[in-house]
């Protein structure tokens, strides 16, 4: 008798406890949805309450006021095109068109065609949502959406007339944070195509979210190969061991210096897990969700890449016109923080031996920053057949080259 | 309430900026407008000190540089619609787009309407913008910064009908924040947050 109403009071606690727990997950989530998800889990303070991601203007800076950029001696940097209003990604046709998207501002894939003096950009399509994620192959682009994938044939023949988009993949989650894309066939014929994470920092569907799948050219197949990856928008595949490399953004507001985004190194596809939302940096579990958790379990960054430094392009280098040193090297730009009150950009180079270990990580092309404002932010690099190196700047809205020697 | 006066006096406005923005663009081939024609555009609705009459119209006197050439932008590119100004953004250059933008944000900030204050509205509308966060983007004082707009002094008319807007998703910004910001509020909600925005006082 008395055991029963002990169970019975018990029962009514714990009924009561669970009504508190589920009010309390019902208004952190209405909380939720009042603030802006890049702001969820800012500290308290007038410091952060000022910081917001940074808005680039919606009109392309004019040639002759573009940031003057800095290389080492040898190399020579020059403007390639001004006036491409939010350049992302860069990628190449056969035929020598270079293509470049676009994500929040303009919305717009464009072409440029011709050599240097008579250059010409047309705008190949329009009125996309967040198209950042291109890629060419076999004579197609790819254009990639939070949403979907779709592909526009022999495009480098129709500049003036793309043919409709033919649909490849549309069971893409759509999320807007995190959902835009960097995309890039492998040397496996396949094409590679990251899911970030719906939020700053949570725990989210490991088979949704958080990771790079690769699929057929048709958009079938899909097989997940990497995971705990929190935001990747650059990746490349290393030009000997095929290995896929890729960067990713950390979480925000743990700190001003901390977490270090990463450079990864896929050895395991479909094993390797890099450790989000649970460990940053390979070496701090996360302050709520890293509890019970151990960075030993997540692999290791191949190197970090400064305090929400915001690496994005990245590729190895596989041409001859610069210095030995440089080939098989990786080039990663970094965009440069918003999460943070000292800002900086550059592309940076990082040595990798030949055990894959990266050796050292110092900055190529700088002078994006002044008086902690940004004038350009460099987004995508591309290696030319001449082994000149291009990168876009969405910041600015323009593309440059920097060559050596000659 | 003088409501239909105001309709009246707006689809007059309206046309007359129509029929200005179709003439610009009849025109545009032989001679593109000046500066101070399109700034004598700007003003036929919005006031010549930024300062517009209509309840409808938003005040543009003292928006950040940013935000106003996104809103142009916007126009010009057609993903925010407003009839007018669709048509008088149409064919306008980058380069007088920011300097269209350097001029609104040099005329003078909107002050507060005259009269006395309903404190209860004002009240509600103060509790809303402290637990929606409005004043972490567009300041405490509301005065905004970079591409976030002034908001204190706006017209409350226009501001209900913003917020609407982002509601419906048939308004954009440069980031999804707006619509996230006011997901949920009622109508009485948005009326009061509004108030309180139009009769701010520092």
């Amino acid at each position: 008798m008395r055991s029963q109403q002990r169970t019975r009071t018990l029962a009514a606690l714990s009924a009561i406890a669970a009504c508190i727990v589920a009010g309390t997950a019902v208004i952190a989530q209405e909380k939720k949805e009042e603030t802006p998800f890049w702001a969820i889990g800012r500290p308290k303070g007038e410091v952060t309450a000022k910081m917001a991601p940074v808005a680039a203007p919606p009109v392309p800076v004019a040639e002759d006021k573009l940031p003057k950029l800095k290389v080492p001696p040898g190399f020579k940097v020059e403007v390639f095109q001004s006036g491409i209003l939010d350049a992302r990604a860069l990628r190449r046709g056969d035929k020598g068109t270079i293509f470049v998207s676009s994500l929040f501002v303009a919305g717009k894939i464009y072409a440029i065609t011709g050599e240097k003096g008579k250059r010409q950009v047309k705008t190949i399509a329009e009125k996309l949502e967040l198209p950042s994620g291109i890629e060419y192959h076999k004579g197609a682009l790819y254009v990639a959406t939070p949403k979907q994938i779709t592909r526009y044939d022999n495009i480098e023949d129709n500049l003036d007339k793309p043919p409709a988009p033919v649909k490849i993949y549309d069971q893409l989650p759509g999320d807007i944070p995190h959902g835009w894309k960097f995309i890039k066939f492998g040397p496996d014929n396949k094409l590679y195509v990251p899911v970030g994470a719906p939020c700053n920092i949570c725990e989210s569907d490991p088979e949704k979210y958080t990771l790079i799948f690769r699929i057929n050219p048709d958009g079938s197949g899909r097989e997940i190969v990497a995971r705990g990856v929190r935001n990747t928008v650059g990746f490349d595949f290393h030009p000997r061991t095929r290995e896929l490399w890729f960067t990713d953004n950390q979480r925000d507001w743990l700190s001003e210096d901390f977490p270090l985004d990463e450079l990864n190194r896929v050895a395991n596809p479909g094993k390797d897990h890099f450790g989000y939302p649970y460990c940053h940096s390979g070496t701090m579990p996360d302050p709520e969700l890293g509890w019970g958790k151990s960075c030993d379990d997540y692999v290791k960054p191949a190197a970090l890449l400064g305090p929400h430094a915001a690496p994005l392009g990245m590729r190895f280098y596989t041409g001859t016109m610069f210095p030995a040193k440089y080939r098989g090297a990786i080039f990663i730009a970094r965009h440069g923080p918003w999460n943070r009150t000292k800002k900086f950009a550059d592309v940076s180079v990082a040595y990798v031996d030949a055990n894959s270990r990266v050796t050292r990580v110092e900055p190529f092309l700088e002078g994006f920053v002044q008086d902690n404002q940004y004038l350009g932010r460099p987004v995508d690099v591309l290696v030319m057949p001449d082994g000149s190196l291009l990168v876009s700047d969405d910041h600015a809205g323009a593309i440059y080259r920097v060559s050596y020697g000659r | 309430m003088g409501g239909r006066r105001w309709q009246a006096r707006r689809r007059r406005l309206a046309a007359s900026a129509l029929a200005a923005g179709a003439l610009i663009a009849t025109c545009s081939a032989l001679a593109a407008p000046t500066l101070q024609e399109r700034i004598a555009e700007c003003v036929a609705c919005h006031g010549r000190d930024g300062r517009s009459e209509n309840p409808d119209i938003p005040h543009i006197g003292g928006q950040p540089k940013l935000f106003v050439m996104y809103q142009l932008f916007f126009y010009r590119e057609g993903r925010r619609t407003s009839p007018e100004m669709n048509t008088v953004t149409r064919g306008i250059s980058d380069a007088e787009l920011t300097r269209l933008a350097e001029y609104v944000a040099a005329l003078p900030p909107p002050s507060p309407p005259d009269g006395p204050v309903d404190g209860a509205r004002y009240g509600r509308g103060a509790e809303i913008a402290r637990q929606r966060q409005c004043g972490t983007c567009h300041n405490p004082d509301y005065s905004g910064r970079d591409q976030m707009p002034r908001v204190a002094g706006q017209r409350e008319a226009y501001l209900i009908k913003s917020f609407k807007e982002y509601q419906a998703g048939t308004r954009v910004g440069t980031q999804a924040a707006m619509a996230e910001a006011v997901r949920g509020l009622d109508e009485a909600a948005l009326g009061d947050l509004s108030y309180y925005l139009a009769h701010f006082r520092p």
